[in-house]
């Protein structure tokens, strides 16, 4: 690929909606790092702080690479007094503090909402938990867990029966999305009151979102009321993934007006032979119909290869996706095109090609400022800020704080 | 927990949540537009779903309709009439925000494009939910939850090794760009508060799935590190994932670093040293272990050693929520009455504020269920409203 069809990380010259704002980071594993990856790239000052030894999950997923870019990283013994008050001096600056210890640690550490309020009455508290609730202990954090215990392996549908493990951790993604979200909205009624709060969401939270299409349930429902299921179901022909004659996929949807027409012309089936099936834009119930259409349209997409009934799909105006390879999508023309792609150089790695910015904000597109920082990388600037003397910064260091 | 807290010094406005106050303009469609109006909404903003007088396309799928559209207001009004247009702009005029996910072209055909709204509200935050984006070359092509997960590698990822897609379950790529969507209207509020200034934004859905694939970097030599899912679906390595117990139940297992990797192990009775054992092999100690004992017996067990880990729960346990009495206590779940399908319960608060807590109050609307409502609020009085409700410009829910 040329490397000039590739976005290149513009350095500090894009101020996000977020420049100003700034965030203390307590946060570990994957839902915290990913929302505060989002505040760091929309403009957000960032600041990572991280135990001494740095945040054991660097170690564990390669995915930090990613999500601590463009913040900043002070390590602090929050163990010991100093190092403690060093964390207050930074909250009194701090805009947000964002953490996802369980209750009792961040009692310990004195980052607990009733003691903040009263030291520091502007600063917005976003915690994020395992479940939010008496089911929160030292292990709940863990994607894995709490999906497994909420039910979406349960709700997954694979080759087996049973639960099926989620590649992604998808409880931790949508609870990345809600922290966001309860700190933006915390941050204008802010503006509007002069008043701090706290903000708490969970990957249990995370987890309910993630199926709010099915999550209503209704006193007098109707038949199509009791009907959705995401989850583990029958899935309708016209909206299924079919196998192409060079062996890849493809997946087709027919929501759109018309669409289910302009499939059945394109492959050559005559939808008025499958009336018990489809009408207008809807599936209607005929189950053995269904299957016939089915089988039908999979011998149709064996005839050619996938790029190929991609294209004419496209053409003929019929919403399909083709089954690319996990990662393939670092390389594709419309991805890049968007700059969903973002370059950035890691001084470890190199040169990386990695997520880039989702959001598109007309005025404030926001950064990529920097690669991951080493654990500590910028205490100098970090104590600098908080107007520490070269001498007392000393006295930290020599204390184990810093 | 929220409810006691400042109850005395906080004005009855602050109940109404964060949002109090902002008023946003909801013309979306299917999921993905409307549940992030919904998440405004459900923070206290006044959301106005406008409808053509047909109804959202989605409205047939009832209940995954009603999980994205509770708190709105729906006003159905022909934005192909000039009458009808006149509507629109009258709301824009006096919103915060403006949300839609029609293809562009579509919007600038009606009149409702970035352009021309901020010409009557240069304050307006436009946000415009995209498919594959606004350039490339699949710009303003359509697509769906299933063709973002296809095309962005989601469904390669979660076949696991060797096997043909599977589509994730629940509908992500809807739902999580819903919630970037909400997240980004919520920054260029923030910049609006600072600045004064309103903007344009574009949220594609197709970004989301690299939002997922985020974990993922690439070297000038190859693609980094990558777990990957084995081929009978059950996690990520020997240390992350799930085993099928003697009752046919399995449970979930999360052991990150070597300690408590040699802890599980210990726990089995088995070798600790085993730890180093390649991932096959060791997969397949551990779930002969797994076999010899129920799920329960297993969990008690290994949690009293300091194990992560849980049972995986079966089929309809995520929707057990909805009958949980504590979590309608605490306003995850909520509940009201609507007009077809009496008592609707749904799940409410994902997020909880101490001080400014939102109360949850609206079922799902009718299609034109708020159309009189809102037009006095614009100044219609009742003849007018009959009159246009006459030549079809608005319709009103019987």
């Amino acid at each position: 690929m040329a490397e000039d069809t590739l976005t290149p990380a513009r350095l500090l010259d894009r101020s996000g909606p977020l420049k100003g704002l700034t965030v203390v980071d307590l946060t570990w594993g994957v839902a915290g790092p990913l929302a505060t990856m989002f505040m760091a790239d929309y403009g957000a000052d960032v600041i990572k702080v991280e135990p001494p030894g740095g945040d054991p999950f660097r170690a564990l997923l390669p995915a930090y690479t990613v999500w601590q870019r463009g913040k900043k990283s002070i390590v602090l013994n929050l163990k010991n007094e100093p190092g403690k008050s060093l964390l207050h001096r930074m909250l009194a600056r701090a805009d947000v503090l964002i953490e996802s210890f369980t209750p009792e640690a961040a009692s310990h550490l004195q980052i607990n909402y009733e003691s903040l309020q009263a030291d520091f009455p502007r600063l917005i508290a976003c915690s994020i938990r395992g479940y939010g609730d008496e089911r929160d202990n030292q292990h709940s954090g863990f994607d894995a867990l709490v999906q497994a215990r909420a039910g979406l392996f349960g709700e997954q549908g694979g080759i087996r029966e049973g639960p099926v493990f989620s590649y992604y951790p998808l409880a931790s993604y949508a609870a990345a999305y809600l922290a966001l979200i309860g700190v933006m909205a915390a941050l204008h009624a802010r503006k509007q009151s002069g008043k701090c709060q706290r903000v708490e969401t969970s990957l249990y939270d995370g987890v309910l979102a993630h199926f709010a299409l099915q999550l209503s349930q209704a006193e007098k429902p109707t038949a199509s009321f009791r009907a959705y299921r995401g989850s583990k179901r029958h899935v309708p022909p016209s909206v299924d993934s079919y196998q192409c004659s060079d062996g890849r996929y493809l997946h087709i949807h027919t929501g759109a007006k018309g669409a289910f027409e302009r499939l059945c012309e394109l492959v050559g089936i005559d939808p008025r032979e499958f009336p018990g099936y489809y009408k207008g834009r809807h599936f209607v119930g005929d189950r053995e119909q269904g299957e016939r259409f089915r089988r039908e349209l999979a011998q149709r997409f064996r005839t050619r290869p996938m790029m190929q009934w991609v294209a004419a799909l496209r053409d003929s105006d019929v919403a399909v996706g083709p089954c690319l390879e996990a990662g393939a999508g670092f390389e594709d023309e419309q991805a890049l095109a968007m700059d969903l792609i973002a370059q950035v150089f890691d001084p470890r790695l190199g040169n990386l090609r990695e997520c880039g910015l989702p959001i598109k904000f007309g005025a404030t597109p926001g950064a990529i400022t920097k690669s991951a920082p080493e654990p500590g990388a910028d205490a100098e600037e970090v104590l600098r800020w908080l107007g520490i003397p070269h001498s007392e910064a000393a006295v930290l260091r020599a204390q184990g704080a810093v | 927990m929220e409810r006691g807290e400042d109850h005395n010094q906080t004005s009855v406005a602050a109940h109404r949540g964060p949002l109090a106050g902002i008023r946003s303009v909801d013309c979306g469609m299917f999921a993905a537009g409307p549940y992030a109006a919904m998440l405004l909404s459900d923070l206290g903003a006044d959301v106005i779903k406008v409808e053509p007088p047909e109804g959202d396309t989605m409205r047939p799928t009832e209940k995954a309709f009603a999980g994205v559209q509770r708190g709105k207001r729906s006003i159905a009004v022909d934005l192909k009439t000039p009458e009808g247009l006149r509507i629109f702009y009258q709301l824009a005029a006096r919103a915060d925000i403006v949300q839609h996910n029609l293809r562009l072209e579509v919007a600038q055909r009606l009149g409702i494009g970035y352009d021309k709204v901020r010409e009557i509200n240069p304050r307006i935050i436009y946000c415009h939910g995209t498919g594959f984006g606004s350039r490339g070359p699949l710009r303003n092509i359509g697509g769906f939850e299933m063709n973002y997960q296809a095309h962005g590698g989601l469904e390669s990822a979660q076949a696991g090794e060797g096997n043909s897609p599977v589509l994730i379950c629940g509908a992500p790529m809807d739902l999580f760009t819903a919630m970037e969507a909400a997240a980004a209207i919520l920054m260029a509020l923030r910049w609006r508060d600072e600045t004064g200034e309103g903007q344009y934004l574009e949220i594609p859905q197709f970004a989301t799935a690299f939002v997922f694939e985020s974990q993922q970097y690439i070297t000038s030599t190859g693609p980094g590190p990558r777990f990957t899912l084995d081929s009978q679906q059950t996690g990520l390595g020997p240390f992350y994932r799930i085993y099928e117990a003697a009752d046919g139940r399995w449970i979930c297992i999360a052991c990150p670093d070597r300690q408590t990797q040699e802890r599980l192990l210990s726990a089995l009775g088995l070798d600790p040293a085993l730890h180093t054992h390649e991932r096959q092999t060791l997969e397949r100690e551990l779930q002969t272990k797994f076999r010899a004992r129920d799920a329960a017996a297993w969990l008690q067990s290994l949690q009293s050693s300091g194990i992560p880990c849980e049972i995986a729960a079966e089929t309809g346990t995520v929707e057990k929520i909805l009958s949980d009495p504590q979590a309608l206590e605490r306003g995850r779940v909520v509940e009201y009455d609507h007009p077809i399908y009496g008592r609707l319960r749904q799940t409410g608060h994902l997020m909880r504020f101490s001080r400014t807590p939102a109360h949850i109050d609206r079922p799902p609307p009718l299609c034109g269920q708020h159309t009189r409502e809102v037009m006095r609020e614009l100044g219609y009085d009742n003849e007018q409203i009959a009159q246009l409700a006459g030549k079809g410009v608005v319709r009103m829910a019987e």
